[in-house]
């Protein structure tokens, strides 16, 4: 019976690990940014291609991470701010603290900073692959177009001839005794029109202007515009790690003065202890 | 015991290979449809109203099924031969309008086509 209670105890315990272990492993997972945009993005038009890929990092565990250590970061600035405000208005001893506390805020400061650059570097690097990702996927696109351009050309050359002669020859049939106008003949002219119609509001609508489909700047310029961009922002992120190592530095030798200020005053305290009596401070006893 | 389960799968396995070779493009369609048209303008058994009311019903069978080949867009993604040489060859291919255009019948555009004007026969001599 204590054998049974035994290998029900080991079995509970080694299910609460493993639920334990997957929920860490989810969390991880949640961290970061697996895009999950498609290659449908390229149907997009150039302008909207970034604006779909923020929105797509927007939703990711990732951009919720860089939030939360952002609300962090200000809540450090400001509780250093309202510390340094109010420096002077401690005495000797609390400026002491107060300035160990401001020292302590500050290293937690540049922690922070640190993980947001680390995870700015991630979101970077992985905004970096899609895009490449991308171009690669639309290079491939164009090549297969152009293979298959030929086939292309001759089908619009025969479709604007037989365009030319289609009104002529559907007369001709209709002429004919025999002959009654087909049923998928008179739905295609009716297709016909409404598409031609539909171009012509597409043509004449004022967001077609606004899209910048006919501002020249293709997907391809796009992309490698946008790819120009996270790679410039990298470059950005390294001269942020650069300014993070000056503040630690600065940090560091704040707090040697600090260590210093903290020795002094214990050295004051120390010699001030150090005074013992002399005679000569005793004579008014023995003259008056 | 086995044999209803096997002969189920072969008889799903049989109707998907009938679906798929029912499928046919429309440029396929087109040639078959022309194929016909051609056997009707040489069959020699044929009266003259019987070929003429042939080649009218054809005439419009063709015209629909040639604007149907230029507006297949899965022509673009076809990389064979045969589709080129089909859409280079317009005076063939597309029958029923390239006569329209040349104002001939469907039979003399295409006897045209070949090489086989009157001029033609007359010039040509008999070799053994």
């Amino acid at each position: 019976m204590s054998k049974l209670r035994q290998i029900t105890f080991v079995t509970m315990a080694l299910v609460g690990i493993s639920q334990m272990t997957s929920t860490l492993a989810y969390a991880g997972i949640d961290q970061q940014w697996r895009p999950q945009l498609s290659e449908k993005i390229l149907l997009l038009p150039p302008k909207h291609m970034n604006n779909a890929i923020e929105q797509d990092f927007n939703k990711s565990g990732l951009a919720k991470n860089m939030t939360s250590v952002e609300s962090e970061i200000s809540d450090q600035v400001s509780s250093i701010n309202e510390l340094k405000k109010n420096l002077s208005l401690y005495n000797e001893e609390e400026k002491i603290e107060a300035r160990h506390q401001i020292i302590v805020g500050k290293k937690s400061y540049i922690e922070l900073l640190g993980k947001q650059i680390d995870l700015k570097r991630t979101r970077l690097n992985t905004k970096l692959a899609l895009l490449k990702q991308l171009d690669r996927r639309l290079s491939n696109d164009k090549a297969r177009q152009k293979a298959g351009s030929e086939v292309t050309q001759l089908q619009a050359d025969a479709k604007s001839r037989i365009e030319s002669i289609s009104a002529k020859l559907r007369q001709q049939i209709a002429l004919e005794p025999l002959t009654k106008e087909t049923n998928f003949s008179k739905a295609f002219d009716k297709n016909m029109a409404a598409i031609s119609a539909l171009k012509t509001a597409i043509a004449n609508h004022r967001m077609q202007s606004q899209l910048g489909l006919d501002a020249g700047a293709s997907k391809a310029d796009m992309l490698r515009q946008l790819m120009l961009d996270a790679e410039a922002d990298l470059a950005l992120v390294e001269i942020e790690t650069e300014l993070l190592g000056h503040m630690a530095h600065l940090l560091s030798l704040d707090a040697m003065a600090l260590a210093e200020d903290v020795a002094t005053q214990s050295f004051d305290i120390a010699a001030g202890g150090l005074t013992y009596s002399s005679p000569s401070d005793a004579v008014p006893l023995f003259t008056q | 015991m086995m044999k209803k389960p096997i002969l189920s799968c072969l008889a799903i396995v049989l109707a998907g290979g009938i679906s798929s070779s029912a499928m046919a493009g429309s440029l396929e369609n087109l040639e078959r449809e022309r194929a016909l048209t051609v056997v009707a303008m040489l069959d020699s058994t044929m009266d003259v109203e019987a070929r003429w009311n042939k080649l009218s019903l054809a005439k419009a069978r063709l015209a629909d099924l040639e604007v149907m080949v230029i507006s297949d867009k899965s022509l673009k993604n076809s990389h064979s031969v045969r589709t080129k040489q089909a859409l280079s060859n317009y005076e063939l291919t597309f029958l029923a309008h390239a006569s329209a255009e040349f104002n001939k019948s469907i039979a003399a555009h295409w006897f045209d086509s070949v090489g086989l004007n009157t001029d033609q026969i007359m010039a040509s001599r008999v070799a053994r």
